[in-house]
């Protein structure tokens, strides 16, 4: 391909195949939720303790601060078994996926010890605040902002589409600490902010599917103290780009509609048409072909590589599978469905919207790729 | 990706194609005209008898040696039968025939029938079938069904394919075979079909990552509306999906390429059904984003429209192959798809 895109070749290693198997011990455990593969719809603080007690939080960090010391493709394996059954992993999955890592990178000495063993512990869940009512795609244009106090930063604004504040503890925050200048990107911080703290509201927003799961939070003379600034004052921006390969190229953003796929499978099991047969084996075809770019991404990660484009590669052509998954489905309805086909189906179809849109819409994605490609 | 024979291949194909594929070539082809000054360099280097084993009168290497070099064939659109030879020589090792340099072509779409040791029939719409040297056909006798090497005699009803392949209807009346080859065996057939889905993929994923490239200069290059069309926001998107689909693409055959042995079939049906997906969509999109410049014939960008064009359908389209990965996947012995997804890897 172009020069900058790399999806070379990369398997899961056959030694994994025991904690994979661990995993389904665990998962078939399990009882008390409802199958749903989109990371976003289940969240259980119960579930993510019972997985922090298995050491599936936080895998691949550093013993020191609780973590398992264990290789990305490993933590590879758990999430991708964890979506794949459906499992409520909502909790824990920002803070797992990307506010760790964060802090395992930019955060001081004190912020580590603090918040990684917690989180690893399944103990507090993290948010991302980025977007804000005026502010979706043009992420640089954000108002929320913070004045230089004694011993901190007093913060005023308003963030908005924020994922599970209602039940996480902290939201890492980007926030502008300096008025914007020449260089949009700059003057920009990343604060922890704890949801629960004076001055924070948290208002529930409703989603076509009637479901709240998403919120708007208001900032009203916030005090965050200097311990809560992550890395350097106006790095923000920087830090914000260096999560976006750990955001994009994992199986999350083409698994969403792996349960439709699956009891679609059931529901024609042994009774076929030929249409219904290609049309599965179409989407098992595009499935498989996915992972195995993801898992080339996995591979360079792990190297240490941040291969944000083809993160952003992967995320829109997943995306658009995961919205193809039920509208190619619907139209070869199944004769025999199995008990939680029309569950499934219909959960996936009301969710649809939302997979091109969170971690970066379609369109930002799009812009991404273009620019490998060197038309930007 | 590619192992080091493989890049060593990638290396002296290209600059071999470089050097002798040019519009002009393809046009002569396409009137008729065999490439014969590109045949002897590849006879020379020996590229048609590569994958076969020294016994076999090869040189070595790997099937996925043959997929890496069809590759580079893809992308310079090359007008020869280069696949359908490979395979040709494939079936005659795998029946303890050494592997010729001639053109030739495997046939088992319909049969010949022999008798007294002379055989005839209609062999129909072979691509390349006025080039052909050689046909590798299955034929009926009174002892069963056997596979015998044919010389190419009578030529009928000339058309041209899609991408205008000089195809032919190959006429056999009581012709003695070249040599019986042996006994037609089922496996063979499915072992064929399978190579040449692969091969055909293989084909289209370097004719992709070109036609790609190609429409990503031409947009660079081209001035509109006082600037690049490559700045126009409507120009980039269409681009960035159909990368989206190259890359699939690319991916896809790589898994052909990875290993020794050969790939299988599932992973040939994947490659051919998501290869073969991806062609509509990104020939739509390269030929929207250059304009009417790409819609003419001068413009290399349609040699490889049009073999993209035909390469899908050969050997299977994405429906025959789509099926076929369906049915592995519900068949009755089969476990829980996840299962099955992730023990495949």
């Amino acid at each position: 391909m172009f020069q900058g895109m790399n999806f070379e070749p990369a398997t899961l290693p056959g030694e994994f195949d025991g904690l994979r198997q661990e995993v389904r011990s665990f998962l078939a455990e399990e009882t008390d939720w409802a199958p749903n593969s989109d990371f976003n719809t289940g969240a259980s603080p119960d579930f993510s303790r019972r997985l922090a007690e298995k050491g599936w939080i936080g895998m691949t960090w550093p013993k020191v601060y609780g973590g398992g010391e264990r290789s990305f493709l490993e933590r590879y394996i758990v999430t991708e078994e964890l979506l794949a059954a459906g499992a409520p992993v909502g909790c824990h999955w920002i803070a797992d996926r990307q506010s760790g890592p964060l802090l395992l990178k930019f955060g001081t000495e004190a912020q580590k010890a603090e918040f990684l063993p917690k989180i690893v512990a399944g103990d507090i869940f993290f948010s991302i605040g980025m977007s804000e009512p005026d502010s979706g795609s043009d992420l640089a244009s954000i108002r929320t902002h913070a004045d230089r106090v004694d011993g901190g930063w007093r913060l005023n604004g308003s963030k908005i589409w924020t994922s599970g504040a209602h039940h996480n503890h902290y939201m890492v925050t980007l926030v502008r600490t300096e008025p914007p200048g020449e260089n949009r990107h700059a003057g920009m911080s990343q604060f922890i902010v704890p949801i629960r703290a004076d001055g924070v509201t948290v208002r529930g927003i409703e989603n076509l599917a009637g479901e709240s799961d998403f919120n708007q939070i208001f900032f009203d003379d916030v005090f965050i103290p200097d311990e809560l600034v992550v890395g350097e004052p106006g790095n923000g921006w920087a830090q914000v780009m260096s999560e976006l390969a750990y955001e994009r190229s994992g199986p999350e953003r083409f698994l969403s509609a792996f349960r439709v796929l699956l009891e679609y499978g059931r529901s024609i099991k042994g009774n076929a048409t030929p249409e219904q047969t290609a049309l599965y084996g179409r989407l098992i075809a595009h499935l498989m072909v996915l992972r195995r770019m993801s898992v080339s991404v996995a591979n360079l990660l792990q190297q240490g590589v941040m291969p944000n484009t083809e993160a952003a590669l992967i995320k829109e052509l997943g995306n658009a599978y995961e919205r193809l998954v039920p509208e190619a489905i619907r139209l070869y309805p199944p004769k025999h469905p199995s008990p939680d086909y029309a569950r499934v189906l219909n959960e996936c179809i009301l969710h649809a919207p939302s997979f091109t849109l969170r971690g970066g819409t379609r369109e930002i994605l799009r812009g991404m790729i273009a620019r490998g490609l060197g038309l930007r | 990706m590619a192992s080091e024979s493989q890049q060593l291949i990638v290396e002296s194909s290209s600059r071999l194609l470089a050097d002798h594929v040019s519009p002009a070539l393809i046009e002569s082809v396409e009137a008729g005209h065999f490439a014969e000054g590109l045949w002897s360099r590849l006879v020379e280097q020996g590229l048609l008898l590569l994958g076969l084993d020294e016994s076999a009168g090869g040189y070595g290497g790997t099937f996925g040696d043959q997929l890496a070099l069809l590759r580079q064939m893809g992308r310079y659109a090359v007008p020869a039968p280069v696949a359908e030879t490979l395979l040709a020589n494939h079936l005659r090792a795998l029946l303890g025939a050494e592997g010729l340099t001639l053109p030739s072509a495997v046939v088992d779409s319909s049969r010949l029938t022999g008798r007294d040791g002379s055989f005839s029939g209609m062999l129909e719409d072979i691509p390349w079938g006025p080039f052909l040297q050689r046909v590798l056909v299955a034929a009926d006798t009174s002892s069963g069904t056997v596979w015998i090497e044919m010389p190419v005699g009578e030529i009928e009803n000339r058309v041209s394919s899609l991408a205008g392949e000089p195809t032919a209807t190959l006429r056999f009346d009581q012709v003695e075979p070249l040599r019986v080859l042996g006994p037609f065996i089922e496996q063979h057939q499915t072992e064929l079909l399978h190579r040449g889905a692969a091969m055909h993929a293989s084909l289209m994923a370097g004719a992709l990552e070109q036609s790609l490239e190609i429409a990503v200069g031409y947009v660079l290059e081209r001035n509109q509306f006082g600037q690049p069309l490559a700045k126009f926001q409507a120009i980039q998107h269409q681009l960035a999906v159909m990368a989206t689909h190259v890359a699939a693409s690319t991916r896809s055959v790589d898994q052909l390429q990875m290993r020794d042995e050969a790939p299988s079939d599932l992973d040939v049906a994947i490659a051919k059904a998501r290869v073969g997906e991806a062609v509509g969509l990104s020939t739509d999109t390269a030929h929207q984003v250059m304009g009417a410049m790409g819609y003419t014939r001068e413009h290399h960008l349609n040699y490889l429209t049009r073999r993209l064009w035909v390469w899908r359908d050969r050997f299977g389209h994405e429906t025959v192959w789509q099926q076929r990965i369906g049915e592995y996947f519900l068949s009755a012995n089969q476990a829980d798809l996840w299962m099955q997804i992730t023990e495949l890897s």
